[in-house]
């Protein structure tokens, strides 16, 4: 995601070196890597704007019908809505910083469900590799314009909050 | 101090303006005058994400149809943390709108100054969450807000003494005029 800004050349070697500073700020970085695990969470979650998929299938809702019985559910499941249904996957959704880039990534395993009489169907699988293979089928793991507004909006508010405190500082 | 009587509140626009003269601020310095003006934002964003209004006085709770609501559960919030903040967007949208002389303008315009209006009029005027919704006015900078604010400044002083303060001047220099042009 790039932050356009525009300004007077004059203090281009100023800015310049500001920006890179940028770059290496990590409470500006860590502070995108929130917003955008939150934002990306909560839009799949409540099936917003660019994230609103299809409903899910007859069978498929019976199925999750049933397991929610066994299972732990999510607040945010419903019974029509995808991707939701113990919150496991998007709960997982976190990131990293790596040269001055900020990426998202799904960490730990998912648990199998539960039948009605406890056991778990199936095996423990990564939820990286669930996320990918959902991701062919439904792509939701991208940073809608929206997305992109909300977080270079808070981006803007911290930088600038962080200029203030640079200020007092001196 | 009638700080507080300068307070628009429309659907097109939450602001306020504020005469730092009449604060007792000797600055004629854009820069300070502009981290001045952040600082206020900071103080009402602050007191927001601490569940109180402008008052000071804890928000009343949310309704419990709106803790079941989906986009309640989706975004992890807490029925005990009444802090206005679904997104987050409407608080970042609190901006410095202008800095003139001595007096500058602090406030939110566009979309979510609808949606802050909202919020501190119950809702008014809302055809179906009108009277259902209760009053939060977050939006203000009040006179204890000024005592700490220049608690904080009282040792700025407009001269450059140091490198530091001068890339610090152009920092928040920069920040003024990415504002200004991007509104313009």
């Amino acid at each position: 995601m790039n932050l356009k800004v525009k300004y007077n050349p004059k203090f281009s070697k100023e800015i310049n070196s500001i920006l890179k500073r940028l770059e290496k700020d990590n409470v500006v970085l860590n502070e995108v890597g929130i917003r955008s695990t939150d934002l990306l969470r909560g839009f799949v979650k409540s099936n917003k704007d660019n994230y609103k998929f299809k409903e899910l299938s007859k069978d498929t809702i019976e199925k999750r019908k049933e397991l929610s019985e066994s299972n732990n559910v999510d607040p945010a499941y419903r019974i029509k809505k995808p991707l939701t249904f113990t919150g496991q996957l998007l709960n997982s959704l976190t990131y990293f910083i790596r040269g001055g880039s900020v990426f998202l990534t799904f960490e730990g395993m998912h648990e199998p469900y539960k039948n009605k009489e406890g056991k778990s169907i199936g095996k423990p699988q990564s939820n990286e590799s669930i996320a990918e293979g959902i991701q062919k089928k439904r792509r939701f793991v991208y940073l809608s314009t929206r997305l992109k507004e909300l977080i270079t909006k808070r981006m803007v508010a911290v930088i600038r909050l962080r200029f203030t405190l640079y200020k007092k500082l001196l | 101090m009638a700080i507080t009587k300068n307070i628009k509140i429309s659907q097109t626009e939450i602001s306020q303006e504020i005469d730092l003269k009449d604060l007792g601020f000797n600055i004629n310095d854009s820069t300070i005058k502009y981290a001045i003006a952040q600082s206020f934002i900071n103080k009402i964003i602050d007191r927001t994400l601490e569940n109180k209004d402008r008052f000071g006085k804890p928000f009343k709770k949310y309704s419990k149809s709106y803790i079941n609501s989906l986009d309640f559960q989706s975004f992890g919030k807490s029925a005990s943390d009444v802090n206005l903040k679904l997104t987050g967007e409407m608080l970042d949208s609190i901006e410095v709108l202008s800095t003139i002389g001595s007096k500058l303008v602090i406030g939110i315009k566009g979309d979510n100054a609808a949606k802050a209006y909202g919020h501190i009029k119950g809702m008014q005027g809302h055809p179906t969450l009108e009277g259902k919704t209760p009053i939060r006015d977050f939006f203000g900078v009040t006179e204890n807000d000024v005592s700490e604010v220049k608690k904080e400044f009282r040792d700025t002083s407009p001269n450059e003494t140091s490198v530091e303060r001068s890339v610090s001047r152009k920092l928040l220099d920069f920040f003024a005029r990415f504002q200004n042009e991007s509104e313009s």
